[in-house]
């Protein structure tokens, strides 16, 4: 019971963050530069709520852990829920009146993904499949327009029009103008449009729920009208009382909870079991009582019911996944999910639990037979015809390298890549399904018990907050940058190697000494001395370096003639963080430096050094030939460094120079070093590590900073008394 | 004597409809060397490759049992006898034959059963709703 509350309970930690991480991003976008501005004080004030609910939060955590059991925790969980109710209130009916931030461009790349690389659209609807397009709204589901508002418009304006010309040619009268070629100015859309909560467009985790928004689309309204009810009709109606218990003869009603768990299963199918958990969060933060309360939503099937279809088949699918930590994962989110659907049951229902646990049964039976030729088959070649023709591709699970991707993301590294061989260099770019799944059982296996763990020290509601916020922030940048890299990876592997490294692995281990050469960065890449992630290529080793690729986000700077840089200064600070951009590139995108244009950058590659290894980072000539330089005096990198290398890139030449992510810019070079007392990732005051992107100066982080700028005050406070 | 297994009040389980409980279950099933046993699942979830582990380790304990021995299974679902019998008994080890994802037949699971615990002597009854068939 504790362990449930627990889990319970960090999932209102992740909304109630979310929510305060998303009014952040509105504030650094919106309103850095209008302090004391009427928006910010309004933001302000949903900070404080929701500062205040995780109060309470804390408070709740240390009654779940007061030894003995009782009535009391029962209590927990309805406040528990009361809590994550109040979070999608605040997000539905409070967001309007604060301004959308930008979505990350992952979302753009996730949309593209599952276009070309895993659904095959039917032919009618090869068209429409060009574009899919995620809005984050503030409605606390998932929905999805198969004709928007702006369709719907477009139809009437035809309608009108040609009601108008028919009306026109009726009255034969030539003084009426003729409107021409109207309706073809406004053609019908391509796009689909899909909606996902504003709090969750950053969180990738949740994405895997839009494939069933997509499956919708996939499948016609009336397509359980057509054939698949009559067929389950024929088969199950007459079997048992359940189905008319529960549906009283609606048939609409049944093809609608039919069509809904169909669509679960194929999105199951196509994402991987990352879908089930991102649905049990999805059901959890919509509207408690919408689920088991047929007053206030007839068309769906109890969301317990539907977790546990897509439990069942994915069995079938990955007989694997049973026998693996990942099921007992699964297994309590249903019973959690269980639990708070049962607290949440009204005196509303018509049915009972066991009419409800009857059509389940009738469901599985007749949706295992729909989706596989045979269950006792290989799973892999089971599915049917009929539904692998939505598929580019049938992916298995290796859960041993799943098991070494969550490892990977626990140690803090992104994961767009895998070794090939456990414990050899070689490396592929890993897929968005294992990526996904990785992140939910990280969450769900060590993310919450690190939350719970912060929780339940005797730090100040505010250091919690801070540091839970930093556990959310670096998941949704790992897992986000994981799936950004993995696309320009599979890009790169996909062209086939010339390039033999033979030479490399068979030379004789030289004396450490100086600089290392290939073959010992070689090994040091091997026994992990050095992590590279990913390490696209061993091309990129050089006789004596190790190239480096160009990573997606840049800042740039605008030319100004206000303010100045004085970090002793907060307002100078302020501006000089307004005066630049961050932006983030899309995959295939670029950006040109201008002559004389200094731009912050980092490396695509995410790098750990020993403690007893330091590294120095250079241009290549190719680029120093066009007089673009890629660092500004601040090449050395002390060991123990772990993150991204922000490049500073000044183009000192004559020519603008255009670069694109995934070009190899710049070297590192390796020395060893003596084992320092302090090395640069034990030090608390280190400003520069881990990182996954590029940042910004830390100056005003420095002691001597610190020190100046409040001496400054005093001393100004002072002469002005 | 009889000894009666309930899944719901003996375990706290009700979902036979998933393979790691049945195993958990089945693996704290004791029969205490009774030879007459109702095994209960009023009120649970049954499916295919679950439950039958736990009616297996029911029937295993059984025929390790000197003498005759008597398995009456209970079901309260509303469900055709055949579909419950294929509920409780797919995927069994008593079943060797490949009976594919949608045959519900109680004469094969019937005959295969009869098969393998042949000379074991086990009878097997399903309890439905009130109505008794035996099966071996």
């Amino acid at each position: 019971m504790k362990s449930m509350l627990l889990a319970y309970l960090f999932e209102l930690v992740d909304r109630n963050v979310r929510f305060f991480m998303h009014l952040e991003k509105i504030n650094h976008e919106f309103y850095l530069d209008a302090k004391g501005s009427d928006k910010v004080a309004f933001i302000d004030e949903y900070k404080v709520c929701l500062k205040k609910q995780f109060e309470m939060i804390h408070v709740i955590t240390k009654e779940i852990q007061r030894p003995g059991e009782g009535p009391h925790l029962e209590l927990l969980f309805s406040q528990i829920r009361s809590g994550i109710s109040l979070v999608g209130r605040l997000h539905s009916e409070g967001l309007h009146f604060l301004p959308r931030p930008s979505e990350p461009v992952e979302l753009e790349r996730f949309s593209r993904i599952i276009d070309s690389q895993y659904i095959k659209w039917p032919e009618t609807l090869k068209e429409t499949s060009q574009s899919i397009s995620f809005f984050p709204t503030e409605d606390i589901s998932e929905t999805v327009f198969k004709k928007s508002a702006l369709e719907a418009f477009k139809d009437e304006i035809n309608d009108y029009v040609r009601e108008y010309n028919l009306t026109r040619e009726a009255l034969s009268d030539s003084s009426l103008p003729h409107i021409i070629g109207i309706e073809a100015s406004v053609p019908s859309g391509k796009s689909l449009h899909i909606t996902i909560p504003r709090i969750d467009s950053a969180n990738p985790a949740r994405w895997p729920t839009l494939l069933h928004e997509i499956a919708h689309h996939i499948i016609a309204d009336d397509f359980f009208d057509s054939c698949m009810l009559d067929d389950f009709k024929s088969k199950y109606l007459d079997m048992s009382p359940y189905v008319h218990n529960v549906f009283q003869g609606d048939d609409k009603r049944l093809s609608l909870w039919l069509l809904e768990c169909w669509c679960d299963i194929f999105a199951t199918f196509v994402i991987g079991p990352s879908f089930f958990f991102s649905q049990y969060a999805a059901f959890l933060f919509a509207e408690p009582s919408c689920h088991l309360n047929p007053q206030t939503s007839q068309n769906y099937p109890p969301a317990a019911l539907r977790l546990k279809l897509i439990l069942v088949v994915m069995q079938h699918r990955w007989k694997i996944v049973v026998n693996h930590d990942l099921y007992k994962l699964l297994s309590e989110a249903l019973n959690l999910y269980r639990k708070v659907s049962v607290i949440n049951s009204g005196p509303d229902i018509s049915y009972t639990q066991r009419d409800i646990d009857g059509v389940y049964q009738l469901f599985k039976e007749f949706f295992l037979g729909a989706f596989f030729r045979n269950e006792t088959l290989d799973p892999s070649d089971s599915l049917k015809d009929v539904v692998k023709q939505y598929f580019r591709k049938i992916e298995d699970i290796d859960l041993n390298l799943i098991d070494e991707m969550v490892n990977n993301i626990k140690k803090g590294y992104p994961v767009p890549s895998a070794k090939v061989i456990p414990d050899k260099i070689d490396e592929r770019p890993t897929s968005l399904q294992e990526i996904l799944l990785s992140a939910w059982i990280y969450r769900q296996r060590n993310m919450s018990q690190d939350v719970v763990d912060i929780l339940s020290t005797n730090k100040s509601d505010e250091e919690c907050y801070t540091e839970i916020l930093e556990v959310f922030s670096r998941y949704d940048q790992s897992i986000l940058r994981s799936i950004q890299v993995s696309e320009w990876f599979q890009l790169f592997f996909s062209k086939e190697r010339t390039y033999s490294n033979d030479a490399i692995r068979n030379h004789s281990y030289a004396t450490p000494g100086g600089m290392f050469v290939d073959c010992e960065i070689y090994r040091l890449l091997e026994r992990k001395n050095v992590v590279v992630s990913p390490l696209i290529s061993l091309e990129q080793i050089g006789s004596s370096s190790l190239d480096v690729r160009l990573g997606t986000s840049f800042q740039i700077f605008n030319r100004t003639g206000r303010g100045f840089i004085d970090f002793t200064d907060e307002e100078s600070t302020n501006t000089f963080q307004n005066n630049s951009k961050s932006i983030d590139l899309d995959f295939l995108e670029s950006i040109t430096i201008h002559p004389g244009q200094f731009v912050l950058g980092h490396t695509m590659e995410y790098i750990k050094l020993e403690e007893n290894l330091a590294a120095e980072i250079e241009g290549r000539s190719s680029f120093a030939r066009m007089g673009l330089e890629i660092h500004m005096t601040a090449g050395f990198i002390d060991p123990g460094f772990e993150g991204v290398i922000t490049l500073e890139i000044f183009n000192a030449g004559t020519m603008p120079v255009v670069l694109y992510p995934g070009m190899r810019i710049a070297q590192l070079r390796f020395i060893p070093v003596n084992t320092p007392a302090r090395a640069y990732n034990r030090k608390a005051e280190a400003k520069y590590k881990g990182f996954l992107t590029h940042n910004y100066s830390l100056q005003d982080k420095d002691l001597e900073v610190k020190c100046i700028k409040e001496e400054k005050l005093r001393y100004y406070v002072k002469r002005t008394c | 004597m009889t000894h009666r297994i309930s899944i719901q009040s003996d375990f706290q389980e009700f979902d036979l409809d998933d393979r790691v409980v049945c195993e958990r279950v089945a693996d704290r099933i004791e029969t205490n060397n009774e030879n007459d046993i109702i095994l209960d699942t009023s009120k649970c979830l049954l499916g295919y490759d679950a439950t039958c582990r736990v009616v297996d380790k029911v029937i295993d304990e059984l025929i390790s049992v000197t003498g005759e021995s008597k398995l009456t299974v209970v079901s309260d679902y509303q469900f055709p006898e055949e579909i419950v019998i294929s509920f409780l008994f797919r995927g069994s080890k008593y079943i060797s034959s490949d009976m594919g994802g949608s045959s519900y037949r109680t004469d094969i699971i019937q005959e295969e059963l009869k098969k393998s615990l042949l000379g074991k002597n086990i009878s097997i009854f399903v309890e439905l709703n009130g109505r008794t068939q035996k099966l071996v």
